[in-house]
């Protein structure tokens, strides 16, 4: 007899799932509900159910994380509600989902789908997973909260200065202050806006609305002047190119 | 990078050399043409008047010239400006009869005072006019800095408005409340009828044409009411919840979306993330200097020193410094022992 487990953190509409699969596949056993990602692969380990129904957003471990860790050796249905970034992908990647509301029709056809397909391999959904666990990171970066004692800042981006890189970490400069954050250089880099933020050493990123002029040192560098800093900040000749027509 | 903006030189007329030239030979003209005792005297004018319009115009361009070293504004400024027209009129006047005794139209080193007499007023009718002009043009860039500023703001406004009702809506909120609804209706149908017309009451907050910029603090407090009660039902036991008004705030104007906005982010990134759950405590009180104090509590995950693309805090910030200045603020602390608790406070106007 096939077995299942069911992943979904909304109580109500895990038990509709489960009420539908029941009403239209008897012989299939739920052997596992679980509420999080993280009790979700307790169970996996525990009863190696054939089929997973994984929700896509859960607490603890999301759908797509449970189904790379532990998927390879079940058949996954995938439930989301109004996700154009994953359904596009499970649509491309030919991989079983459900949306919800549930559909009486649709979850019909996904268990017809199944029963065909159980006693087969299941599908490998490496490839697609891996595109998923990649959030699209279009969206460029507006905010940087740091910790200021018990009080969070919140800083955003117009209001930094710029950014310099301190070993592993880069410190946030704005105009009166100065914040650690512990994120690289390299991680902070593509999540920036780069009409606004331009690179003009390895070490250092300006917001190019702080900045004042332009001029060119004693020794020969570019350097910037900012509106509300004192210090220079010194453009390395790699980077020069950035000011060559002002 | 922008290109700088020259300033002006504050010349009237167009700026035009060419019509202070022509202000210079008709006024010289005029002179001389008033000294004249008879027809045969005037016919030699054109001759004469080669002299004073050469010193004229040599007098104008040492004041517009001379303008631009002078100190920008002040007693000082006025004193140097007299002081350049007296000296760019010696100049004029020197150099009108030395072109005069060049062309030897007139022998005579004579009638000084009267020559600088009539060099002095015209330097001294441009550097007037200048000077106003360059007041007027400055009250004029001060006026189209001030328009920038405020149509800058209000573009900022309506950005921040339209980020607003595009975070409010998510689909994934909408189609899970939906999904929740149906199942509840076939279990528990009033259940399922207060869940929708809770889900009702948050649309209809949420959608554009409805909504203003302000509202009270008894509507965002009902129209949070609605939104947790929805996802009290999602997420069952997970969630608890306490929504308190000090009942002297609650006809408080207050904008739109702020409260409810906090409440998604408790949800979203305190309590959401944790398989058991937590709670989100709602005040509405007054602060300790008479203000507006918005405190949504929560005791979830925390607010990790993070980097973030998420609208809500942003945007609140940005519409309170809009609409109200420096009077009004957001800020974020850690809750004990854990979670997160964001507090606004503004100004408490009644409606």
């Amino acid at each position: 007899m096939p077995t299942a487990l069911i992943a979904e953190d909304e109580p109500l509409l895990a038990s509709e799932l489960r009420d539908g699969l029941t009403r239209l596949w008897p012989e299939l056993s739920i052997c596992a509900m679980a509420s999080d990602g993280h009790a979700a692969l307790n169970e996996i380990q525990a009863r190696r159910p054939d089929i997973l129904f994984l929700d896509v957003q859960m607490p603890g471990l999301t759908g797509i994380e449970v189904a790379r860790i532990a998927g390879a050796r079940a058949h996954v249905v995938f439930i989301t509600a109004f996700d154009q970034y994953a359904i596009e992908a499970f649509e491309q990647g030919a991989v079983d989902y459900l949306l919800k509301p549930l559909d009486a029709g649709r979850l019909a056809r996904a268990v017809h789908r199944l029963r065909d397909r159980i006693s087969q391999v299941p599908a490998d959904l490496t490839h697609l997973l891996s595109r998923l666990q990649r959030e699209p990171t279009a969206e460029p970066l507006r905010w940087i909260t740091v910790l200021s004692g018990r009080e969070v800042r919140l800083i955003t981006v117009d209001e930094i200065c710029y950014f310099r890189a301190e070993n592993k970490y880069v410190s946030v400069v704005t105009a009166d202050n100065e914040s650690l954050i512990t994120t690289s250089m390299s991680e902070l880099l593509p999540r920036l806006d780069r009409q606004l933020f331009w690179q003009i050493h390895r070490n250092a990123v300006v917001n190019i609305n702080a900045v004042h002029s332009v001029r060119r040192s004693v020794s020969g560098h570019l350097e910037l002047r900012l509106k509300k800093r004192s210090e220079l900040l010194r453009v390395s000749s790699a980077n020069a190119h950035l000011f060559k027509h002002m | 990078m922008k290109c700088l903006q020259r300033p002006s030189l504050g010349i009237p007329l167009g700026e035009s050399w060419l019509g202070v030239a022509a202000l210079c030979l008709l006024v010289q003209s005029a002179a001389v043409l008033s000294t004249a005792s008879n027809l045969g005297e005037a016919l030699e004018l054109p001759f004469d008047v080669i002299g004073p319009f050469t010193g004229a115009l040599i007098s104008v361009s040492a004041v517009v010239a001379g303008r631009g070293t002078l100190p920008t504004r002040g007693l000082r400024r006025w004193a140097m400006l007299a002081v350049l027209v007296v000296v760019s009129a010696l100049i004029g006047a020197v150099a009108s009869d030395g072109v005069e005794s060049a062309l030897r139209l007139r022998s005579e080193f004579g009638a000084w005072k009267s020559r600088l007499a009539s060099m002095i007023a015209l330097p001294a009718l441009i550097a007037v006019l200048a000077e106003f002009q360059q007041r007027r043009e400055a009250a004029r860039a001060a006026l189209h800095d001030e328009h920038a500023r405020v149509t800058a703001l209000q573009g900022q406004m309506a950005e921040a408005q339209l980020q607003l009702l595009q975070a409010q809506i998510e689909p994934h909120f909408l189609f899970n409340s939906l999904a929740n609804i149906r199942r509840l209706s076939s279990l528990d149908s009033e259940a399922g009828a207060v869940l929708l017309s809770n889900l009702l009451r948050v649309l209809e907050s949420a959608l554009p044409l409805m909504r203003g910029d302000e509202s009270t603090v008894a509507k965002e407090t009902e129209l949070t009411r609605a939104f947790l009660a929805i996802h009290q039902v999602r997420m069952g036991r997970r969630l608890t919840y306490s929504l308190r008004v000090v009942p002297e705030t609650s006809d408080a104007r207050l904008p739109t979306m702020m409260l409810l906005t906090l409440v998604e982010n408790a949800l979203k990134h305190g309590i959401g993330p944790l398989p058991e759950g937590g709670r989100i405590d709602v005040l509405v009180q007054r602060s300790g200097d008479g203000r507006l104090n918005v405190v949504v509590t929560d005791n979830g995950g925390g607010l990790k020193p993070a980097i973030g693309h998420g609208v809500g805090l942003a945007n609140i910030r940005a519409r309170l410094r809009s609409m109200f200045g420096d009077s009004a603020s957001l800020s974020l602390y850690l809750n004990e022992p854990r979670g997160v608790m964001a507090s606004i406070v503004l100004p408490e106007r009644h409606a």
